[in-house]
């Protein structure tokens, strides 16, 4: 069973942290989250109104948006047209949607790559690519899977501005990270996964120190909060 | 390609068709014409759901083949005009195109699997064709000439017939471009780059991949009821036959697979070339046509995949730059380095 009987909730505008060894089940969590995976079991409540069964697109529709943990870009369209695609959804006008767009990537610091094809991009601009198209739908929660993997420390701190920034913008986050740095910087709170079970939660600092949450991580890269 | 250069190309296209017949008056070189067009008309619409959406498919000679005997029937045993057959035509063909769509993308068949199946309903339509009696089977129908006008669809002459399938060329390319424009082409092109993405984004997978099959569906079969009333003879071979399918989708892929010119492009390249060589051995190596298709195909695959509409971007990375990363391409298909690892160890 890859998920067992998870439940947590979120408040409106707190970071939420996922974090558990691999295997753990977090991606599955946000899979059936964003309705890309349908649970046996169980129920997921958005903004009081029940979401589970319904397909990823409707759900999109209602300000529920994602990133992928391996990005997922549009390779033949450019930057500008991959954020279109999102912008579309929300409008049938084209120089709106391109107007939203071009804002969006301002944002995300890649409006002068807008006419770049996405597959000729590098890591960093592709997590900020899946960003800038997770923002194109207007969301009020996204869903970060492992943002920060494969990007240097230099970037790391690149990429915590501009999740600061969506913060900032109202948009409510739960981040599945692996690198402890940042889950301890920016989370309000924290949820631990382990064999898809939920087996802590609670602020940063106690998570870290959690004897359970300890325990599970034995054996696999020691987490940097107890070091 | 912007509104402006796809503006200059398309006058001076218009221009060239409208004064094309006033200087070729050659009765042979005149059909070659209509038939490159009419090619370069199927590719523009199987690229809707083939090359736009990435759903390859092998059965639009269905469609073709529903377009041409539909009308036919309707003009031979009622006496309806061509028009009306035509967009009765269109719209079976189009239910057709949404209901095999729905099947295939209801259940998730995608990439190799959908182009089998497609392939197995435009069989079934052949069979029903050769053996069913009132399409009379391989026999064909040959329609009769009821005089020359716009109503009965039929002209003494060929220059009508020229211009009108340069009308829907112009009207094909104009279509594709708008779509490619329009929210309908972006969702189109999210679904086929990457159907998880093009979800997240609020793109419903499914309702763009049909919407696709249903107007290249419904355009195919125009083709075919066209091509129904020109050439005045139609059997299960020469219309359902899996070349139709096969025609459509290498002119579009050799053309340039979801760009709004490449398709026709790839089919003013090829079509003569068939052309030639039928002329050339006449009734000898019959289909070696198919031997330059296929030798063209895999040079375009390789070297330059974008297609025709690809090479002024392949030119800019240099002919060098083209021929390592073919290899590259070729050594991947070949799965060389596997080899020559295996051999080394």
């Amino acid at each position: 069973m890859a998920v067992n009987d998870v439940s947590f909730q979120i408040m409106e505008g707190e970071i939420l942290g996922m974090i558990g060894p691999n295997g753990a089940g977090k991606t599955t969590v946000f899979n059936l989250i964003s309705g890309f995976l349908k649970p046996d079991a169980g129920l997921v409540r958005f903004r009081d109104e029940v979401i589970t069964g319904l397909r990823p697109d409707q759900i999109s529709h209602k300000g529920l948006g994602r990133t992928f943990q391996i990005p997922q870009v549009f390779a033949k369209f450019s930057l500008l047209q991959n954020v279109m695609v999102g912008c579309f959804a929300r409008t049938y006008v084209r120089s709106l949607a391109k107007r939203n767009a071009e804002r969006i990537l301002k944002a995300m610091g890649l409006f002068n790559k807008a006419e770049i094809l996405a597959k000729k991009i590098n890591l960093i601009d592709r997590k900020r690519l899946e960003l800038a198209k997770a923002m194109s739908i207007e969301p009020q929660l996204i869903l970060m899977d492992e943002l920060m993997a494969g990007l240097t420390p230099t970037e790391i701190k690149e990429a915590l501005v501009l999740v600061d920034q969506i913060r900032s913008s109202g948009v409510t986050i739960i981040l599945i990270e692996h690198v402890m740095d940042v889950v301890m910087s920016v989370s309000d709170r924290v949820i631990v996964l382990h064999h898809g079970s939920k087996i802590s939660e609670g602020s940063p600092e106690a998570v870290c120190k959690d004897k359970v949450v300890i325990d599970a991580y034995l054996g696999e890269e020691e987490p940097l909060c107890w070091r | 390609m912007t509104s402006r250069n796809f503006v200059i190309v398309l006058s001076i296209s218009l221009l060239s068709l409208l004064i094309y017949p006033l200087l070729v008056t050659d009765r042979y070189i005149l059909h070659v014409s209509i038939i490159v067009m009419l090619s370069a008309y199927l590719a523009c619409s199987w690229n809707i759901l083939g090359g736009y959406v990435g759903q390859y498919s092998l059965g639009h000679a269905a469609f073709f083949g529903v377009g041409a005997y539909t009308s036919t029937l309707l003009f031979m045993h009622w006496g309806l005009s061509p028009w009306i057959g035509l967009l009765t035509g269109a719209c079976i063909a189009t239910f057709l195109g949404l209901f095999v769509g729905f099947l295939c993308f209801r259940y998730g068949v995608k990439g190799p699997y959908f182009l089998l199946l497609s392939l197995a309903f435009s069989e079934i339509f052949y069979i029903v064709a050769v053996n069913v009696e009132f399409t009379r089977g391989e026999i064909g129908i040959t329609i009769p000439f009821r005089g020359g006008s716009f109503a009965s669809f039929q002209y003494a002459q060929k220059w009508p017939y020229f211009y009108t399938i340069s009308a829907m060329l112009v009207v094909a390319v104009l279509l594709t471009f708008f779509i490619s424009r329009s929210k309908l082409g972006y969702f189109f092109v999210a679904v086929r780059e990457s159907e998880s993405a093009a979800q997240a984004m609020g793109v419903n997978v499914m309702t763009y991949k049909l919407i696709a099959a249903g107007v290249s569906a419904f355009m195919t079969s125009i083709g075919g009821t066209f091509y129904a009333q020109y050439i005045m003879y139609i059997n299960p071979s020469s219309i359902i036959g899996l070349h139709v399918s096969i025609d459509m989708l290498v002119y579009s892929i050799v053309g340039g697979l979801g760009t709004v010119f490449g398709p026709a492009l790839g089919a003013f390249l090829l079509v003569p070339i068939a052309v030639a060589m039928r002329g050339w051995l006449g009734g000898s190596f019959i289909g070696v046509h198919l031997i330059i298709y296929g030798a063209i195909l895999i040079v375009v695959i390789i070297f330059i995949p974008e297609g025709l509409m690809g090479i002024r971007q392949a030119l800019k990375l240099g002919s060098g730059s083209i021929f390592r990363r073919g290899a590259k391409r070729f050594g991947h298909a070949l799965n060389l380095k596997k080899k020559f690892s295996d051999r080394i160890s």
